[in-house]
């Protein structure tokens, strides 16, 4: 073994270390016939000597007290007070979300100020969702062409006639309406169209022979069914 | 004398004199690892107190798989680690100063170890040998010879192994054998 694994060995011998037993004889041997290695080791044992026989530091002595009080106001923070104190515990704990961004953006905002805003967040927050479950208006009317024509097709009065509004037609088309429409003669009826599109007393334009009032109720019920199919027709197309 | 694993079992049940009572049994060995670490007395009982106050806010992260002195004694290095790391310009405005008083004192005299009739000039010394260490070597030198721990121990409490331990032992009594030499005869 040379110096400089003898030295390297040294402060392992030195330590009292379990080190391996071979190297601690072949240390020895050596240091028997090197003096610079056994100036090294004495040198070591006096560092080592030093370092074990000074005295340990001695605390002041109102360190232990000082701690203990400490201690006691730790544990007085953690112990559970009364209902505020647990209140506010749940009200940090619910505001914990918004501390935790508060905390990425890096604002130190007072506790309380925290609590307040997660307070006031969940607030509003319930009043939206009640509002949205519980005060929903009625949907509003369909706009557009197709809630025209609904409100026409309410209007339109069934006559005797194939085409055309007579004047009145804007009327409410009741049952007692038809009725009387029905009873009317036709020969009324020529002299309210020669009126409506203005034309003397020549008729031009003749109505068909009265028809018995069951075959006109029935035309009327299948035109009512016929301008209905028609409008439903308008509608989807629409 | 009751073990301390009793106390901590009282102090995880929430009965705060139980850790007092651990803090009057460990107290002064805190101080001891935390002034050879940092230097000063002040520096010292400051870490000293962080260290139980760690102890307690987390004492049931304790889980009983060593001693409650080895686990306090990684709080308190830890903590005097942070320490060093906020005061690295105070640590070495404090070297330069011993140095030089070192320096003028005993410049030109050799003590053997038996003449230091002075113990507070001896522990001075001493103590300015190992603040000029490395940190880990002086973890290692203070727990070694200053608290008296074995070689397991401290590598339980630095969580490293035996022979890195061992190997930084070894660096630190080398370094301190070239500060504190000129403070004893060496042999003719």
């Amino acid at each position: 073994m040379n110096c400089e694994q003898t030295r390297e060995n040294l402060v392992l011998h030195r330590c009292g270390t379990d080190g391996s037993r071979e190297a601690q004889i072949t240390a020895l041997r050596h240091l028997r016939t090197c003096t610079a290695c056994q100036v090294e080791y004495e040198a070591l044992w006096h560092t080592a000597t030093v370092l074990e026989n000074v005295e340990a530091p001695v605390p002041p002595p109102g360190l232990a007290a000082q701690i203990q009080q400490g201690i006691q106001q730790l544990h007085q923070q953690r112990k559970p007070r009364g209902v505020a104190s647990r209140l506010q515990r749940g009200l940090t704990q619910i505001a914990n979300p918004l501390a935790w961004c508060f905390d990425r953006l890096q604002l130190d905002l007072p506790p309380q100020f925290v609590n307040a805003a997660a307070l006031l967040f969940y607030v509003l927050a319930s009043a939206f969702f009640v509002k949205l479950a519980f005060f929903a208006g009625a949907p509003e009317p369909e706009l557009g062409l197709t809630a025209m024509e609904e409100s026409r097709l309410r209007h339109v009065r069934m006559s005797r006639a194939s085409w055309g509004m007579l004047k009145g037609a804007d009327k409410a088309h009741t049952a007692a309406a038809q009725k009387s429409e029905r009873a009317e003669k036709p020969a009324d009826t020529a002299q309210r169209v020669n009126q409506f599109f203005g034309l003397d007393t020549v008729n031009l334009w003749i109505p068909r022979a009265v028809e018995t009032s069951d075959t006109l109720q029935h035309e009327v019920q299948t035109a009512d069914q016929k301008l209905t199919v028609f409008w439903n027709h308008i509608k989807t197309s629409l | 004398m009751i073990p301390d694993d009793v106390y901590v079992h009282k102090t995880v049940e929430g009965d705060a004199d139980a850790f007092n009572e651990l803090v009057t049994r460990h107290h002064a060995k805190i101080y001891g690892l935390a002034y050879r670490m940092l230097g000063t007395a002040d520096d010292a009982a400051d870490a000293t107190q962080e260290t139980f106050y760690e102890a307690y806010k987390s004492i049931k992260s304790f889980q009983f798989q060593s001693q409650f002195g080895t686990w306090l004694y990684r709080i308190g290095i830890n903590t005097c680690q942070q320490y060093l790391r906020k005061a690295r310009s105070r640590e070495r405005t404090l070297t330069a100063y011993t140095d030089e008083v070192a320096v003028r004192g005993v410049a030109s005299d050799k003590y053997s170890p038996e003449r230091l009739a002075l113990k507070a000039e001896q522990k001075q010394i001493v103590q300015d040998a190992i603040n000029r260490l490395p940190p880990k070597q002086r973890e290692v030198v203070t727990l070694f010879y200053m608290q008296h721990l074995k070689y397991r121990e401290i590598a339980e409490v630095l969580d490293c192994s035996e022979g890195t331990v061992a190997s930084r032992l070894n660096q630190a009594l080398k370094n301190l054998k070239k500060k504190l030499s000129k403070y004893y005869h060496s042999p003719e």
